[in-house]
């Protein structure tokens, strides 16, 4: 397949404008989400006042 | 001011605003630049408009080199002080770096189809360069493999030291070899492109470096939340 110049260059402009965006997309999938995050709040929580009520009881 | 960066909830909190201002002026830099570079720019007398292609070939090219450096940097960081900081700024850079690495490799080679009529030939710099390409991809794979995060850190600092000696093999092999890939444009004792043409180049390479800290500074602080929670 051969290509004229500027198609060429626009494919290379689209082609590295993509890959940026991708990336950035996918540094926001990177870490925890949000709902793992909640839940482990609400384990470690729920984990304290069991503690606290065994320390009382 | 730096030091305080190494404490994660500092770096956390400066990551998280500073990740945005730097992608906006990232785009705002590579538009201009873009726009400079295709259509201010004038024509190249031997090769037309298809040179055009440098206004983000060579940012991606060297931006795959740059992150690697920049990599190692924390990776001895992270074997003399073992940070969090370090270990997530380490293991951020990879794939950015990896992303850069291919762009380089396919817009170069949708370049050299008009230039030297084939898409891909056994270069040196080509060949170094996707030897650098599969360098990142086993150090992201090699950063997964230990459960210890700890231990996988270490592994991942030896890995990245090891293979910086591909680096100074991709800068220098236009030098060492007889390649097709031409020889330096840009270097240290200054530069051989037209002012009219390196203009749109340097605000090209200056967007894509912001946006690419950007975005790494964004995944570095998500790994950081991460790493605490576990």
């Amino acid at each position: 397949m051969n290509f004229d110049a500027w198609q060429t260059v626009w494919i290379c402009v689209a082609l590295s404008v993509s890959v940026l965006v991708l990336d950035g997309v996918f540094a926001f999938r990177a870490g925890p989400d949000k709902t793992e995050l909640a839940r482990k709040s609400q384990r470690s929580s729920r984990m304290a006042r069991m503690g606290k009520k065994g320390s009382t009881q | 001011m730096l030091g305080q960066l190494a404490s994660p909830p500092k770096f956390h909190a400066v990551a998280s605003w500073l990740w945005v201002w730097l992608l906006l002026a990232g785009v705002l830099l590579l538009g201009f630049g873009l726009y400079t570079g295709l259509f201010l720019a004038p024509v190249d007398g031997q090769q037309g408009e298809v040179y055009r292609a440098i206004y983000v070939h060579v940012p991606a090219a060297w931006m795959s080199m740059f992150l690697y450096l920049v990599a190692c940097g924390y990776a001895m960081l992270n074997w003399v002080y073992r940070s969090d900081v370090s270990a997530v700024m380490m293991r951020a850079l990879l794939p950015t770096g990896a992303w850069m690495t291919a762009l380089a490799l396919i817009t170069g080679a949708l370049w050299g189809k008009p230039t030297w009529g084939a898409y891909w030939v056994w270069d040196a710099r080509m060949t170094s360069e996707l030897l650098l390409l599969f360098i990142y991809l086993g150090l992201i794979a090699l950063g997964q493999l230990a459960t210890d995060p700890a231990k996988a850190d270490r592994v991942l600092a030896v890995g990245l030291l090891i293979g910086a000696v591909n680096i100074p093999l991709i800068y220098l092999s236009v030098v060492f070899w007889n390649t097709l890939h031409q020889g330096y444009s840009v270097s240290l004792g200054g530069s051989r492109i037209h002012p009219d043409i390196a203009m749109g180049m340097w605000l090209s390479v200056l967007g894509f470096w912001l946006i690419c800290a950007s975005t790494v500074l964004n995944r570095a602080r998500r790994l950081l939340v991460q790493r605490r929670w576990q």
